[in-house]
């Protein structure tokens, strides 16, 4: 990858290949829903756990929030082990407000 | 001197290529035949098809006629030259991309490249070089390839294109049609602005009156917008206005949406919704808050008496087992204000894209306006100057509840009809006479017992099943023996049961006139509840104090029946000839 250039998506698997860890930059709405399936499909579904990075994310919308429903549903809906870190005070707002600390674990 | 060279084959080591099918039509322009002939010959063996024309005003004629799809042109034409004529072809070919090579002699540079310059693709210059010849028209099949590619994915994607306005109109319709069904906003006492993106909205607002005189209203946001939230606005309005007109909570509301969205939309798809239900006769206000913004309640003289924070998750995500129903409560008086709002509004941007309203600017508002009567339109008059000249992003919604200061509020006509399943039991009574001809066609007894579990969940535990007992019992004396005479003694054996049944449909086929009448009415318990049944029918009924007393612990077919009866019910009583029997059945909620 050539400095400076910023993937919206990136993902990376751990290297025993049981966590998959998710880069989102710049706006995480609607049309980011491709590749952030994309990503996630590298898990194993509920034998994976998996970290969403939102250090680099500055904008959320409804239909990201419904994206991450998906993923949850894909990593095991209860039984899934979903993290979303390093979010900025608007996105822990909206986090907050959709009360999704109720089905993730934030941070 | 010779115009041109015409060598006999083409350089040695040269690639034969052809041009595609679809384009292999060209025009060939010039005054020379002896050129004419030799080019003709060339390029039809290079698989070309060659249509020939000796002037201007010839070359113009066959292009209209023959739609070549290529040009070629030389310069020295006669009748009209060249130059016009390539003006003319082009202009012909309107949105069309024919592309035109012009040949000059090696002198008339300047116009070459003028005429090049407006409406020439390629040009060669005198001689000719064939095989140079041949290598520009294959380049330009390329072009034509593509050009006609394009054209594919753009009429493709002009198809959709008209496909997804269609979508969106009809989405739009049924949207607006779901939301006018009702004039529950339109009220003296509510106020409201509704400002969708792009004309299709993706918000919801609600209200209706309950019965009980309470004001219900709701203000959703559906992820997204268009044919997902038309198709989830149908059934959350259809369970709004029938749930509140029968007085439902608004958790029990809020519960039933949740299941249907749940059950309609795809994952990934929910309803951030704030509901509330304001009682002028209770002073009291309770909300539901998934996913909105804060709800604010503005009471004059003190600011912000109370704010609503979203609580719980939005509609559509919970299963129904994990849905959390807890209201919040809130003192609610004469001249308060409620307002709410979707975060459209809280982040609607202005020009310079850096600031947006926000949450603190809006209540700043609410809180410093003098006039409680203006803070609404002035909260209008910020979104307007702070989204003018900005894109709007989101759909801006805002609705203003003013709780009247007087309290005749409106209570709609009672309505009656299902009750909820999982409020308290309240009492209730139903009475249904059936005549012969009803007798006859239909069966009741299902009808019966559905109707009174959908009035009263009495749910597990065999209450159901008794309750079937015991109105199949008491149903059945009466128009068998009441109406029909039948002796019961003959379903004492097989034989003689078939007989039974055989004569009960003839019997019934006869008769035109008699009725039952059936009344259960219901009363509550601190564990379930009481029915009371009592069956009347128009026969003549029979001796029940004789029967008893002479049977004693006898089992008759028609005693087993009334023993049942008897050990299921707690009271049981024959009344008049014997026409008449009430019983009451208890009932009790099943510990789980």
């Amino acid at each position: 990858m050539e400095a400076g250039q910023i993937m919206p998506v990136a993902a990376e698997i751990s290297q025993d290949g049981r966590t998959v860890t998710i880069r989102i930059s710049g706006r995480f709405d609607f049309s980011s829903q491709r590749e952030f399936r994309k990503a996630y499909e590298l898990g194993r579904g509920p034998d994976s756990s998996y970290v969403i990075d939102m250090s680099h994310t500055e904008y959320m919308d409804s239909s990201a929030l419904g994206m991450l429903l998906l993923l949850r549903d894909f990593a095991g809906g209860d039984r899934a082990g979903v993290r979303l870190v390093h979010c900025n005070p608007q996105i822990a707002q909206i986090l907050k407000i959709a009360n999704f600390s109720q089905l993730f674990d934030i941070s | 001197m010779q115009p041109f060279s015409c060598p006999p084959s083409g350089a040695p080591g040269t690639v034969v290529l052809r041009p595609s099918a679809s384009h292999c039509r060209i025009l060939l322009a010039t005054p020379f035949q002896g050129i004419a002939d030799c080019l003709a010959a060339f390029l039809t063996a290079s698989g070309y098809l060659v249509f020939c024309a000796a002037d201007g005003h010839r070359t113009v004629e066959i292009f209209q006629a023959e739609k070549p799809d290529l040009v070629l042109l030389d310069l020295k034409l006669p009748i009209a030259d060249g130059c016009s004529v390539a003006h003319h072809i082009k202009y012909l070919a309107g949105d069309r991309f024919v592309p035109v090579l012009l040949v000059s002699a090696a002198d008339e540079k300047e116009r070459l490249i003028h005429c090049q310059h407006n409406c020439a693709d390629d040009f060669l210059t005198e001689p000719l070089d064939r095989s140079l010849l041949l290598a520009k028209l294959l380049a330009l099949d390329r072009v034509l390839e593509i050009q006609a590619r394009l054209a594919a994915q753009n009429a493709e994607l002009l198809r959709h294109q008209e496909q997804q306005q269609r979508d969106r109109e009809i989405a739009e319709r049924v949207f607006a049609n779901v939301l006018s069904r009702r004039s529950g906003l339109d009220q003296p006492n509510i106020r409201y602005l509704l400002a969708p993106v792009a004309g299709y909205n993706g918000d919801i607002l609600l209200a209706e009156h309950a019965p009980s005189g309470s004001l219900y209203a709701m203000l959703g946001d559906f992820t997204g917008h268009g044919l997902s939230a038309a198709i989830g606005a149908l059934p959350v309005a259809d369970i709004f206005y029938g749930m509140s007109a029968k007085g439902f909570s608004i958790a029990d509301i809020a519960a039933e949406m949740n299941r249907k969205i749940r059950a309609i939309l795809p994952p990934g798809f929910f309803l951030a919704a704030c509901l509330v239900e304001m009682s002028p006769v209770n002073q009291a206000i309770h909300a539901w808050n998934g996913g909105l913004p804060d709800a604010l309640l503005y009471r004059p003289g003190q600011g912000i008496a109370q704010r609503f924070i979203s609580r719980h998750l939005p509609l559509g995500i919970l299963d129904d087992k994990k849905f959390v129903r807890s209201l919040e409560v809130a003192a609610l008086s004469p001249d308060d204000r409620l307002f709410m709002y979707s975060d459209g509004l809280i982040e609607c941007r202005g020009a310079d894209c850096r600031e947006m309203y926000g949450q603190e600017r809006l209540e700043q508002r609410i809180v410093t306006c003098e006039d409680p009567g203006g803070i609404f339109p002035a909260i209008l008059g910020d979104t307007r100057r702070f989204c003018e000249n900005g894109s709007q992003e989101d759909d801006i919604t805002l609705i203003e509840i003013h709780q009247p200061r007087y309290t005749s509020v409106k209570v709609p006509p009672p309505v009656s009809g299902i009750l909820s399943k999982t409020l308290r039991p309240p009492n209730w009574g139903l009475d249904i006479t059936l005549h012969a001809a009803a007798l006859r066609a239909t069966d009741p007894l299902p009808v019966l017992v559905r109707l009174v579990q959908d009035l009263q969940d009495i749910g597990q535990g065999g209450n159901r099943e008794r309750l079937y007992l015991v109105l199949a019992e008491l149903f059945n004396n009466a128009l068998d023996h009441g109406l029909l005479h039948l002796d019961s003694k003959l379903k004492n054996d097989p034989e003689g049961f078939c007989r039974f049944y055989e004569m009960r449909r003839g019997e019934l086929e006869r008769i035109s006139e008699g009725w039952v009448r059936v009344q259960i009415e219901h009363s509550p318990s601190s564990s379930g509840g009481s029915l009371h049944i009592r069956v009347h029918d128009s026969g003549t009924g029979f001796q029940h104090a004789a029967y008893f007393s002479q049977n004693g612990n006898e089992l008759a077919a028609h005693g087993r029946g009334i023993a049942l009866v008897r050990s299921l019910c707690r009271k049981v009583n024959f009344l008049g000839a014997g026409n008449r029997v009430s019983v009451v059945l208890d009932w009790e909620t099943p510990s789980t």
